[in-house]
């Protein structure tokens, strides 16, 4: 046979393997409004970059009559390819294949492309379209979610990795998510559960939709499971492509740096944008607004426990995780999910080498039996062991108030924070101004003829003596009072300065934060 | 490792009829500027802000009753040993609850009488229905 003719014998053969679960469950999917997996994958990577592997895997089933079965590449395309001229591994389960369903060589190309992706040091992207474990392959399709599982486990910290969930991802198949840095949801199409309508239905007579059980909203807003939700599969990727602009391709690298954009002061007006009374409310955005390259800021978790507010941003070019209590929602207090949220960010910017600027406005820690009953001790304390443990440089700004705990959480000199700024605005104190008169002038207050009177007396004396940056700064704790207009210069210097700290940490094999 | 570039063109058409649109970043916003601002209150301060919904639907904490018997788990209601007005000593088995194959027993919490059963053999309760009034 001539070179001409096993050419085109190849060609059939791809022909036929990248026509996956066939035209009539293509034309099914893209009804549903989702694209086949292989476009999915070329849509999200520059043109003409992706590069398929194991195109010709079959599965290794016998039981149940599957030896009969041709499942094209075992329901999962994997390959490499760049995203903004970046190398990444890639792959994405293909549910016209048997549902994307997860059987032993399925599993097999997934961890194969990990692994390529562990030792290139290059990011991994997942994208999840599975009806979940092949239920004929039985205990090696278990095996197959363990595999990747402990893959996500070891590559956590070292490459990025990105799961988008374009379709279901139910019982096992959602933990690999779950152990990945960043989840992207699309309204409609991702759901992801541990047991779905149908066994809770009959298991416990709850009815429920898949949608409101594990819709993408559901994850968005509520769980905190995803941290970026978009309308239809292609502003998903755009919103891919756009994140990895602000992060390295692995814990060695820095994030690339981009022509210097100054803010664009006109829009962002601090004078404007923030009032200074500490029970006013602002949104903390355009602080940050004011401040960022561009006025660019691209957030996480927006729709999650909103009063506090995570992203990142660029400063002269460089990549900055930014941290910030959201006066707008809550008043910014701390709770459970707001210090899940923060504390898994400070991590993840630690871990990849992007330093942290935490802009601080905060009543504290909010009051309730519902929030000490559901462990705010336990959560609260992650802020605090993220803040700790971070050894990138941490610059810290306090807008206004800083009470309490609060203050000693985000991200405090205590905490080694490299630099602390305040604005004059700000009021550092054990609390606010109301409570600590009625504690401190309880006596008085209640000896006096008209109690309201002094107690308002009080309050004014108090705030007046405490509710300032200054009784901190007089002891080093802050180490500039700034003017507003003035930060961007501060923070500019402070990170220049800080580009070759080191600490050393004791030695330990890892910590053990309060998970 | 085998390997080969698939090549789009000859291989794909995209059957896809998505618009173009740009991507909305305020949609990602939890708090738009025209949520509502009311009062919230933290310690002893009244502050100026947004309150989601998810906070306004906390339930005021309310201390347990142990004289009311209620599903800790959703499961099925079995074998329910006594009725109204009888007699029962703390730790007596009033019924079973059979919640993920484990049969789970709902025990007297006091001696007493039975008040009243809120629940029949046989139906499905959720977790946190009321089942046996004690007195």
């Amino acid at each position: 046979m001539s070179l001409r003719t096993k050419t085109s014998e190849l060609r059939r053969r791809m022909r036929e393997a990248v026509q996956g679960g066939g035209q009539k469950a293509i034309d099914k999917q893209v009804a549903m409004g989702k694209m086949t997996a292989r476009d999915r994958i070329i849509e999200l990577l520059d043109d003409k970059s992706f590069f398929e592997y194991d195109l010709f895997v079959e599965h290794a089933a016998k039981d149940f009559d599957m030896d009969k079965k041709y499942l094209a590449g075992d329901g999962v395309v994997i390959g490499t390819g760049t995203i903004n001229g970046y190398p990444v591994c890639i792959y994405a389960q293909d549910f016209t294949v048997a549902g994307g369903s997860l059987g032993y060589m399925h599993a097999r190309k997934i961890t194969k492309i990990m692994d390529h992706a562990l030792k290139l040091k290059v990011p991994i992207i997942g994208i999840n379209d599975s009806g979940g474990a092949r239920i004929q392959e039985g205990v090696n399709s278990l095996a197959g979610y363990g595999e990747i599982f402990y893959r996500n486990t070891l590559a956590s910290g070292v490459i990025p990795q990105i799961s988008v969930i374009l379709g279901p991802c139910a019982g096992g198949a959602v933990y690999s998510p779950a152990l990945t840095d960043f989840v992207f949801v699309v309204e409609g199409i991702s759901k992801m559960f541990i047991t779905g309508p149908e066994v809770i239905k009959s298991v416990l007579g709850e009815e429920i939709s898949m949608e409101a059980l594990g819709g993408a909203k559901v994850h968005a807003e509520i769980t905190g499971n995803a941290h970026f939700w978009s309308e239809n599969e292609l502003e998903c990727f755009d919103q891919i492509k756009e994140l990895f602009t602000y992060i390295p391709w692995n814990n060695k690298k820095t994030a690339e740096k981009f022509p210097v954009k100054p803010p664009k002061t006109k829009n962002y007006k601090i004078n404007k944008v923030f009032p200074s009374e500490a029970t006013e409310p602002y949104d903390v955005r355009d602080i940050i607004r004011s401040l960022s390259d561009n006025s660019e800021f691209f957030e996480v978790q927006g729709l999650w426990a909103a009063n506090i507010s995570i992203g990142f941003m660029r400063l002269n070019g460089e990549t900055i995780g930014v941290v910030a209590n959201q006066p707008l929602v809550l008043a910014g207090v701390l709770d459970v999910d707001s210090s899940d949220k923060g504390a898994r960010f400070i991590r993840y910017c630690d871990a990849f080498n992007i330093p942290l600027l935490t802009l601080v406005d905060l009543p504290g820690y909010l009051p309730g039996v519902d929030q000490e009953h559901s462990g705010v001790i336990r959560h609260g304390a992650k802020l605090l062991y993220a803040y700790s443990e971070a050894t990138v440089p941490k610059i810290t700004l306090i807008t206004r108030k800083a009470y309490g705990g609060g203050y000693i959480a985000m991200c405090s000199s205590h905490l080694k924070a490299d630099f602390v700024f305040a604005w004059p605005t700000a009021e550092i104190a054990v609390m606010g101004p109301i409570g600590a008169a009625n504690i401190i002038f309880r006596k008085e207050i209640a000896q006096a003829d008209d109690p309201e009177k002094v107690r308002a007396e009080k309050v004014e004396e108090y705030k007046k003596k405490y509710s300032n940056p200054y009784v901190a700064a007089a002891y080093g704790y802050i180490d500039a009072v700034i003017e507003p207009k003035e930060t961007r210069k501060f923070i500019l210097h402070a990170l220049d300065i800080s580009k070759s700290k080191s600490i050393v940490l004791p030695e330990r094999k890892h910590g053990i934060p309060p998970f | 490792m085998y390997s080969l570039n698939v090549n789009t063109e000859f291989l794909h058409s995209k059957p896809y009829g998505f618009e173009l649109f740009f991507i909305n970043l305020e949609r990602n916003r939890m708090a738009k500027k025209k949520d509502k601002i009311e009062d919230f209150q933290v310690g002893e301060t009244i502050y100026r802000t947004t309150v989601n919904k998810m906070h306004k639907e906390r339930k005021p904490y309310t201390p347990p009753d142990i004289r009311k018997l209620t599903a800790f788990i959703p499961g099925t209601i079995l074998d329910i040993a006594f009725k109204k007005g009888d007699e029962v000593k703390e730790g007596d088995i009033i019924m079973y609850l059979e919640a993920m194959k484990m049969k789970n027993i709902i025990k007297a919490s006091i001696d007493g009488v039975i008040k009243k059963i809120h629940v029949k053999e046989g139906v499905i309760v959720s977790k946190n229905q009321l089942l046996v009034e004690l007195k």
